[in-house]
């Protein structure tokens, strides 16, 4: 029975990493309602931002880790500005946003390629041992209890921001309807374009923390990016709540499926509980 | 069309008429010149096996070439990217038969980029040399082919015997990267295991690259295993995977192999690496690997990759230098004189050819241990 | 000269893909990632008929041909109850399930070793084993599958897909079975996936999964977006083009670490130039809208 709580705490764990993830995912996802493929890339950005601020230039980790999400958030900023905006203008189809996005996600990747090698690297200082806590028979790793707390604490802050704020309640009218939402007066554009940082900071706040836990590879952006869409669909896309939880169902879901079969199967296991609930419940845990 | 699409058209045919004539015509054969050409993985995830080989080309090159070359002719390599993939090894390998006109190709360096290339350059009698391939298919892939990378089946007995009768450990699990290397291994230590009358507690593989081990080492550890057993591919991968092992409580002495033995995987492992003992096939440990490394290091840094694989690849350019003095060009005499070659000198110690041009006479392994992020020789 | 053969046989080999995948995705609008499966299931049914079976390659291509179809039967239902995104993510899944069956199954498919030691294909006696032979039999199937695909075109179920493509709840109400036309436009496409997938394995003469991978599933797709949705000619364009960027690259001289990223870079903002300012394509007559 020892084994039990162990996977319990790995479920945990990775559900944590997707559903940080998913958060920024779906942030965007609910606004702009395109599949944004280049997130994935900003929590790459995110990572190496890092790494060159705290390993080659050696700066204090908690000023390396905010100027990092900034500077992930503001790529995406960025991109949104000068490439998604004229998509919109242009009303251009689901296909186009996705192909474009495709592209983005290849080109930094690729940058990021050549200005840091295709070499593994990692954010974790290795020179001491990571300290272990034991938590009902699991343990995990003090990083990996970050990356939890980190995930709880963005999805209070985002939904008291979506729920309280005037901000919060622009984007939700723009998420239900663009057109009327600028007929009212808001600025949809503006408000897009902060809905933009928001979700890729949170991307880069992902890559860091992957980095400090596993490592970081210019190629990391797309798997982590299809296992958080993943999660924010089985939970309801659109929904934050929905998001987290999604992304809790699919560490469960992969891990007890290792448990049960074996290593190998792991992204096929994932798949499958997409296609299992875009089948039975296409809305997701949580409806909008 | 339109008028943007016959100039997108246009741009593509003129492209393809230079391009073609530039590969038709062929570079011009500069008189004192012998070319050779490379295949390996320059890009993608396993290029720094790839970009290390190369580097120790370069060494050598310059060795022979400052020696008075091949007969007075200076040796050049042209460097194509195989991708650790047979498509991307094959295009490789054309692009150097019938562009560079090539007699010999040192390469590939992934079993895949060499079976893949083996058919071609049989059919046009192109000498094959692979530092690093151990796929057991390349034994029978044919009679240009050569390796001075001993084949899985041979490698990974002694593993399994070190682990059983030297160390006593009857209990293992093994955990393997899920690629041509970490299969071969695990099927011949799986089987070399139930031979000598142990147990294989839990037997795991995880896909290339994964980075989220803790589902297996949770099974690993239920089943409470005496030692165990990581076999990846990648040095970072092991890395990773032995850092988890060690962060899930798992206290029982951990195995690996070469392809961990590297810098990617003694910073990816962290301080789990201390203590892990490791299979390295043929240290640079002798004089000659010795110089090797004093020569290289210098210039190149440390190996990430593995230092076998430097090695290797280091001798084998002499190797072919031998044959390219005396058969000049001619593939055919070439072969005959590998098949022949008496023992060879080598970084790697004393060896020579097979009759299927496999390698005979390299210890299949050294063990070494890491201690304090430094690789030292365990006796 | 043999270095120009087999890049030819390459771009046959991807022109037939992208000409089959074109009929799913831009005849008939269904945005499908997951054309490396039954490219994979045809060269993994070649590859295990010729080496292990002794099996002509001819009768290989039939039996790819048949297997891909039934799964692709089987996977196109569960798609068509998708739209648009959820269609392209789900595929995505097919793509990552179907790799991990060619990688895992190894007793059928030797996993990660791979396959080697493939036949060429023989007729009546005669092997195809000079790459100039091969590259002809590829003309031929190529040939063949493009003149299908262009008589589908053409035809009134090519109509019919377009119209799909169009206004599907229109359709319907004028009492089509859209259904069934999506359903079968997805398993022509795949069998000629199946047909490349033969005609790679006998011509690699080896094959392991790593050539079937959702990155090659994404390769196909450029093919078909940069030249041109609904066009075959475009599809021809944009296989000529990115087969020949990384060939072209290769002989510009750059340091290899920095060729293969560039060749990504130039490949990824090629596809967002595109969407921004042409996203028909070269050659396009589907504008994506």
């Amino acid at each position: 029975m020892g084994i039990i709580p162990q996977i319990i705490a790995n479920s945990i764990i990775a559900g944590a990493i997707y559903a940080l993830i998913a958060l920024g995912f779906n942030l965007i996802y609910r606004t702009t309602k395109f599949f944004n493929l280049a997130h994935g890339a900003l929590t790459v950005v995110g990572g190496y931002a890092m790494f060159f601020l705290y390993k080659e230039l050696g700066w204090n980790v908690y000023a390396s880790a905010v100027l990092a999400i900034v500077f992930a958030g503001f790529v995406g900023y960025i991109l949104d500005k000068a490439i998604f905006r004229q998509l919109r203008l242009r009303k251009a189809s689901q296909m186009v946003f996705l192909v474009a996005s495709l592209g983005l996600l290849t080109v930094i990747q690729a940058i990021i390629a050549i200005l840091f090698t295709s070499q593994f690297q990692t954010l974790a200082n290795n020179s001491t041992e990571s300290r272990v806590y034991t938590i009902a028979g699991g343990i995990i790793t003090q990083t990996q209890a970050i990356i939890l707390i980190c995930g709880i604490v963005v999805l209070a802050l985002l939904t008291l921001m979506l729920k309280k704020t005037m901000f919060g309640r622009a984007v939700n009218a723009v998420s239900d309807d663009e057109e009327v939402s600028k007929m009212v007066g808001i600025h949809t554009d503006k408000i897009i374009g902060w809905v933009f940082f928001i979700g890729s900071a949170i991307a880069g706040l992902s890559g860091i923390l992957v980095g400090f836990d596993t490592g970081l590879e210019p190629t990391m952006g797309m798997h982590l990016l299809l296992k958080g869409v993943i999660a924010a669909i089985i939970g309801g896309v659109g929904t934050m709540h929905g998001a987290f939880a999604g992304a809790f169902l699919l560490g469960f879901a992969e891990n007890f499926g290792v448990w049960q079969f074996s290593g190998e199967w792991k992204d096929a296991i994932a798949f499958i509980i997409l296609i299992i609930f875009l089948l039975f419940r296409p809305q997701g845990i949580f409806k909008k | 069309m339109d008028k943007i699409t016959k100039i997108i058209v246009g741009v593509i045919v003129v492209v393809v008429i230079i391009w073609g004539g530039y590969a038709l015509m062929g570079k011009p054969a500069a008189g004192g010149t012998i070319t050779i050409g490379f295949v390996g993985p320059l890009t993608g995830d396993a290029a720094v096996y790839g970009a290390e080989e190369k580097n120790a080309i370069t060494l050598a090159l310059k060795e022979i070439n400052e020696a008075g070359g091949i007969n007075g002719k200076t040796l050049a390599v042209v460097y194509e990217d195989g991708k650790c993939a047979g498509k991307d090894a094959t295009t490789a390998a054309q692009k150097l038969i019938s562009v560079d006109k090539v007699k010999v190709i040192l390469g590939g360096t992934c079993s895949g980029e060499t079976l893949a290339i083996a058919p071609i350059a049989e059919q046009n009698k192109v000498i094959v040399m692979s530092a690093f391939s151990s796929s057991p298919d390349i034994t029978a892939a044919g009679d240009y082919i050569f390796r001075n990378s001993p084949s899985d089946l041979d490698v990974a007995k002694g593993y399994a015997n070190y682990i059983v009768n030297k160390k006593g450990y009857k209990n293992v699990a093994i955990l393997s990267e899920n690629t041509e290397y970490g299969v071969g291994v695990r099927k011949v230590f799986v089987d070399e295991m139930n031979n000598l009358g142990g147990t294989v507690t839990t037997d795991e593989m995880f896909k290339q690259g994964e980075r989220d081990f803790r589902g297996m080492i949770a099974k690993i550890k239920a089943a409470n295993p005496q030692a165990v057993f990581v076999n990846p591919q990648a040095g970072a991968t092991g890395g990773t995977a032995i850092k988890q092992i060690r962060e899930a409580g798992i206290t029982a002495p951990i195995f690996s192999t070469y392809t961990f033995g590297g810098e990617d995987g003694i910073k990816a492992a962290g301080t789990a690496a201390n203590d892990v003992v490791f299979f390295d096939v043929v240290g640079l440990s002798g004089e000659k690997g010795k110089a090797l490394l004093d020569k290289y290091v210098p210039i190149y840094g440390n190996i990430a990759g593995n230092t076998f694989d430097v090695g290797a690849r280091y001798d084998t350019v002499f190797i072919i230098a031998g044959a390219l003095k005396q058969c000049g060009e001619d593939s055919e005499c070439m072969k005959d004189y590998l098949y022949a070659m008496g023992n060879y000198d080598g970084v790697l110690g004393s060896y020579k050819f097979d009759a299927n041009g496999d390698v005979v006479g390299i210890e299949p392994m050294t063990v070494k241990i890491i201690k304090d992020g430094k690789i030292e020789e365990l006796k | 000269m043999p270095y120009l053969i087999h890049i030819a046989i390459l771009f046959f080999i991807y022109a037939i893909l992208g000409v089959g995948l074109n009929l799913i995705v831009g005849y008939a609008g269904l945005l499908s990632v997951t054309h490396a499966a039954f490219y994979g299931i045809g060269a993994y049914a070649t590859a295990v008929a010729l080496a292990h079976y002794g099996l002509g390659f001819f009768a290989s291509v039939i039996l790819g041909i048949v297997i891909t179809a039934i799964v692709s039967l089987l996977a196109g239902m569960v798609l068509s109850k998708f739209k648009d995104d959820y269609y392209a993510l789900a595929s995505f899944g097919f793509n990552v399930i179907a790799f991990s069956i060619f990688l895992n199954w190894e007793s059928v498919t030797k996993g990660p070793l791979g396959i080697p030691g493939i036949d060429r294909p023989s007729l009546f006696g005669f092997t195809f084993s000079a790459n100039e032979t091969f590259l002809a039999l590829a003309v031929v199937l190529f040939g063949a599958v493009y003149a299908l695909a262009h008589f589908i075109a053409n035809s009134s179920f090519g109509r019919v897909l377009k119209a799909i493509r169009e206004d599907e709840k229109a359709l319907e109400v004028f009492g089509y079975k859209v259904a069934y036309f999506k359903l079968a436009i997805f398993v022509i496409g795949a069998a000629m996936a199946s047909i490349a997938g033969s005609l790679f394995a006998s011509y690699i003469t080896y094959i392991d999964p790593s050539s079937f991978s959702l990155n090659e599933s994404i390769f196909i797709l450029a093919i078909v977006i940069m030249g041109g949705l609904g066009s075959l000619r475009g599809t021809l364009a944009g296989a000529l083009f990115l087969i020949l960027l990384p060939e072209i690259l290769r002989f510009v001289g750059l340091p290899t670490d920095i060729a293969a990223q560039m060749r990504q870079i130039i490949y990824g903002a090629i596809l967002v130039l595109l969407m921004l300012y042409r996203p028909k394509g070269f050659i396009g007559e589907y504008e994506v809208k």
